[in-house]
């Protein structure tokens, strides 16, 4: 996770709003990150991230100091992703989302994916947006930013075993999705000299 | 062939006792189901921990900053248009409170009341007679004093000076709290 000075939050907290603008700067690829992961689409992610951190900026008053900014503001963005996601009626699709996230990324060149890994990525992406959104929360949190079940249980507003059980769920979930998502194994091929079948 | 416990031991993050692991272990060898399970877990775990960091558009922090601004100047002017409507909320209940009061101590005694109409109404009447005798002879007076081309010029200028308040306060007030 990323590290500021305290210096910008405290000031953030007296209101200097440039300090905020500096915390938003350092924490924008996280807090858009976890908005696109849990709703599978860059433009919808970026309103989220943006609003994510309106909320943030709103309430940076009340912000306790002593816990970890980051989480804080991951919380933040995440119950904004739950209620966006609970409002939905039907899941949209978007043209960008059906493009490779990496390929909607900064466009300066950086290192290639392969096309495989790309796939995979895209799959993954489609197969997560399935998951219960809590159960995604919870796994987002877990693999991309390697939170520990009592950083979870806060952001989450959920008690331990709550976030032992939803990750337990996601896990399962998610890999029957995948393979259903993968291709079967062919059929041992017949032998051109073989009988026919009829 | 039963699952329990091998596929909640496949998904735990729990660290799993030695017989645990061997029992599983056997389990997976029979059972082919639980094997692909296993197996699409790993994957599916290694395609998560393969995927990056997705970073935002470029000029996310410029966007950023514009909404941070417009936000609080819609939020000044929201607060601006409550203190207006709050003061004139409270010369209101000031005014009704003042006059409830008279209108109070007039209905607690009848004759007083009586008195306090007929009083009112003679006024009324009185004020009436007295502005249409000042505005006959203010009409006749200005008629001589006055040119018509300037009693034209007046009445336009008060008709312009009118549709300038009203664009003001559209322009300042209304539109303005909805930005």
């Amino acid at each position: 996770m990323v590290e500021v000075p305290p210096e910008w939050i405290q000031r953030s907290q007296g209101g200097e709003a440039e300090y905020f603008d500096r915390l938003v700067e350092a924490y924008q690829a996280p807090v858009y990150n976890l908005c696109l992961r849990m709703l599978g689409n860059p433009g919808d992610a970026e309103d989220a991230a943006q609003e994510a951190f309106w909320r943030a900026y709103r309430a940076i008053r009340r912000f306790d100091p002593r816990r970890p900014f980051g989480t804080w503001l991951l919380a933040i963005a995440a119950h904004h992703c739950i209620d966006l996601l609970r409002r939905r009626k039907a899941p949209t699709v978007s043209l960008e989302a059906l493009v490779p996230p990496q390929e909607l990324r900064d466009p300066s060149p950086g290192p290639e994916l392969t096309a495989e890994r790309a796939e995979r990525e895209r799959t993954l992406t489609a197969t997560i947006q399935k998951l219960d959104p809590e159960d995604r929360a919870a796994l987002i949190m877990r693999y991309w930013y390697d939170m520990s079940y009592e950083e979870m249980s806060q952001v989450l507003s959920l008690s331990t075993g709550a976030v032992k059980s939803r990750l337990h769920r996601a896990r399962r979930t998610l890999a029957d999705l995948w393979a259903s998502t993968q291709p079967k194994a062919d059929p041992p091929r017949r032998r051109p000299d073989a009988a026919p079948a009829f | 062939m039963p699952h329990l416990p091998f596929e909640d031991w496949l998904f735990t993050e729990e660290v799993l006792s030695l017989e645990q692991e061997e029992a599983l272990r056997g389990h997976l060898r029979e059972c082919p189901a639980c094997r692909q399970l296993a197996t699409s877990r790993a994957e599916s775990e290694a395609a998560l921990r393969e995927m990056a960091i997705a970073q935002p558009r470029r000029d996310f922090l410029e966007r950023w900053t514009q909404m941070r601004q417009q936000r609080e100047e819609a939020g000044r002017r929201l607060w601006h248009a409550w203190l207006v409507l709050a003061l004139c909320g409270a010369g209101a209940l000031i005014l009704a409170a003042i006059l409830g009061l008279q209108l109070v101590a007039l209905v607690l005694s009848p004759i007083h009341l009586a008195a306090e109409l007929a009083r009112l109404a003679t006024s009324l009447a009185s004020q009436v007679t007295v502005a249409e005798v000042l505005w006959s002879v203010l009409l006749q007076g200005a008629r001589q004093l006055v040119p018509m081309p300037v009693w034209a010029g007046l009445v336009v200028s008060l008709g312009l000076l009118c549709a300038l308040w009203v664009l003001v306060i559209l322009r300042f007030d209304v539109q303005g709290v909805q930005k």
